[in-house]
């Protein structure tokens, strides 16, 4: 139980691991919780529990309350958070998920974060086909007749989407769009967006959102390919490759594990 | 974090020792912006790198810490982030003041945000804009200075002194250095922060970031003490910084709501 960093160079600390079970519990915790509660949670004895915990409350990591002796996460747990809240970078992070995306799947994947003018494209990695003339870095994707804009659409605050909107659908001259209405339905249904023949015919496109710690959304992943080389089913390879590694992404955000809680009413298309 | 802990005469048992000798690098890794070179941690916790590095191996494996495979730079990992949120969520005043962001950012029609004391200084926790993009670089985890934003200076006025004062004596020493009386600058800076006493609200105009204005106001738990701060700001061309303007006084009642529950 000592200090048995001689003993265990290359292998770790022995103790950290244990340590970090204890941690993975008290990081679920929204309340303060009695010693019986954290140790059979994390899987050990309360004694050695108990020694864990004086230990987390001398670096400040947790404290007792006196009265109750139920624990709680102290000051430098959220020193830890706070540290962390600063330096990350959702974009960074999404620039490595999308090469591994790329790798995955062989097909072209986007990274796109909501822009002055609506959808941005900040990122493409192609896949074996040259396809897609309006995904380039820089374009202004559509709202309503990419996969990009309709899962900003689904997942972005309405406030936020409806002028782009409004702009959209006032240059097109089709105020009134059913067919939108249910696909950003069916996006918010199925976490993720999908368009095919549209805009190019013989692609298919699926996006999906990434959020963070506050469930709000900071970028969409987009994938797209061929029709007979991509599977339009929602529960289809693409799609779901593209669901895992948007979550694996908001969880590394933070985003509290339940389904985004930020999510507003369906963007109304004014008639 | 010294070992100093035979004081703490309470504990009736010893604790892990490796555990609060880890923590030490945890402690560095948390104060610094970006991610470190093994030798940089082990330097500045005070141990030979050949001691830091199994540590650091194992906070990996529980993801508390994350390693650069590029650079082999280590850095705080997710665990980190989980356990501060998840410390931030226990704060009760904090639960209270989220819930009722977004009325309230309706209410003013700017963007609205909230900050904590953390150990580099005022933080911002959580933002809610009304328009994307945002005017500003502000985001969450943003940490602001005590004495040139509005924010800084309410955490100035209402945070108890023994907390602040390391800090706050590092930001205006470097006030004075630029500034051509010394004294005046921090007799005006002491002027600012009574004046924010009396007032309940402090304002920022067009500085630090031109062309915003803001106005931050205290959330106080019933002993009088600072829970964490409120701000709004937004470009000056259309936000009302009066002091009895509609957004004063719209943070005004947000946060005596809050304070009060």
């Amino acid at each position: 139980m000592r200090d048995q960093a001689s003993v265990q160079e290359s292998r770790g600390i022995k103790s950290v691991e244990t340590a970090g079970r204890l941690l993975e519990v008290l990081s679920r915790l929204r309340n303060s919780v009695e010693l019986g509660t954290l140790s059979s949670a994390a899987g050990m004895s309360a004694s050695l529990a108990h020694a864990y915990l004086t230990s987390f409350a001398r670096m400040g990591l947790v404290k007792q309350d006196p009265l109750t002796k139920q624990y709680s996460l102290d000051q430098f747990a959220i020193d830890l958070g706070l540290s962390e809240l600063r330096s990350l970078d959702p974009i960074e992070l999404a620039l490595n998920s999308i090469a591994q995306l790329r790798l995955e799947l062989d097909q072209t994947v986007a990274l796109s974060v909501w822009g002055s003018a609506g959808p941005t494209v900040i990122r493409v990695l192609r896949g074996d086909a040259p396809l897609h003339a309006t995904l380039y870095e820089g374009a202004t994707l559509a709202l309503t007749t990419s996969a990009t804009g309709r899962a900003f659409c689904a997942f972005l605050p309405q406030q936020v989407v409806q002028k782009a909107l409004d702009i959209e659908q006032a240059r097109r001259g089709m105020p009134q769009d059913d067919a939108f209405v249910h696909a950003v339905e069916d996006a918010q249904r199925h976490g993720i967006a999908r368009i095919s023949d549209q805009p190019v015919p013989g692609l298919v496109s699926f996006s999906a959102p990434v959020f963070n710690h506050a469930s709000t959304m900071v970028c969409a992943i987009t994938v797209t390919g061929r029709v007979g080389n991509i599977d339009a089913d929602w529960e289809g390879s693409v799609p779901s490759a593209l669901r895992r590694a948007t979550r694996t992404l908001s969880d590394r955000l933070g985003l509290p594990n339940h389904a985004p809680s930020s999510v507003e009413p369906l963007p109304s298309v004014p008639s | 974090m010294s070992g100093s802990t035979i004081s703490e005469a309470s504990d009736d048992r010893k604790g892990i020792q490796s555990i609060e000798i880890g923590g030490q690098l945890l402690r560095v890794l948390s104060r610094h912006a970006g991610p470190m070179l093994l030798r940089d941690v082990a330097r500045e916790a005070g141990m030979a790198a050949a001691k830091a590095h199994p540590y650091l191996v194992s906070f990996c494996k529980i993801r508390l810490v994350e390693q650069d495979l590029r650079t082999g730079r280590y850095q705080l990992g997710a665990l980190a982030l989980r356990l501060g949120l998840a410390g931030l969520a226990q704060s009760p005043a904090l639960r209270r003041a989220e819930e009722a962001l977004g009325p309230f950012k309706q209410k003013v029609q700017h963007t609205v945000a909230l900050a904590v004391w953390g150990q580099l200084g005022p933080t911002i926790v959580q933002m809610s804009a009304v328009d994307f993009p945002l005017e500003t670089n502000l985001r969450v985890g943003s940490v602001m200075s005590m004495v040139s934003t509005a924010t800084g200076r309410v955490f100035a006025t209402y945070m108890q002194p023994n907390v602040t004062e390391r800090l706050l004596e590092i930001e205006l020493q470097r006030l004075a250095l630029a500034s051509a009386d010394e004294e005046l600058a921090k007799a005006s800076f002491m002027k600012e922060i009574a004046e924010i006493r009396a007032r309940g609200m402090a304002r920022a105009m067009g500085n630090p970031i031109p062309g915003i204005n803001a106005l931050a106001a205290p959330i106080l738990n019933a002993n009088g003490r600072l829970d964490l701060v409120a701000l709004v700001f937004g470009s000056e061309e259309n936000f009302d910084a009066r002091w009895g303007g509609s957004i004063a006084t719209a943070l005004a009642d947000y946060c005596s709501s809050i304070s009060r529950d």
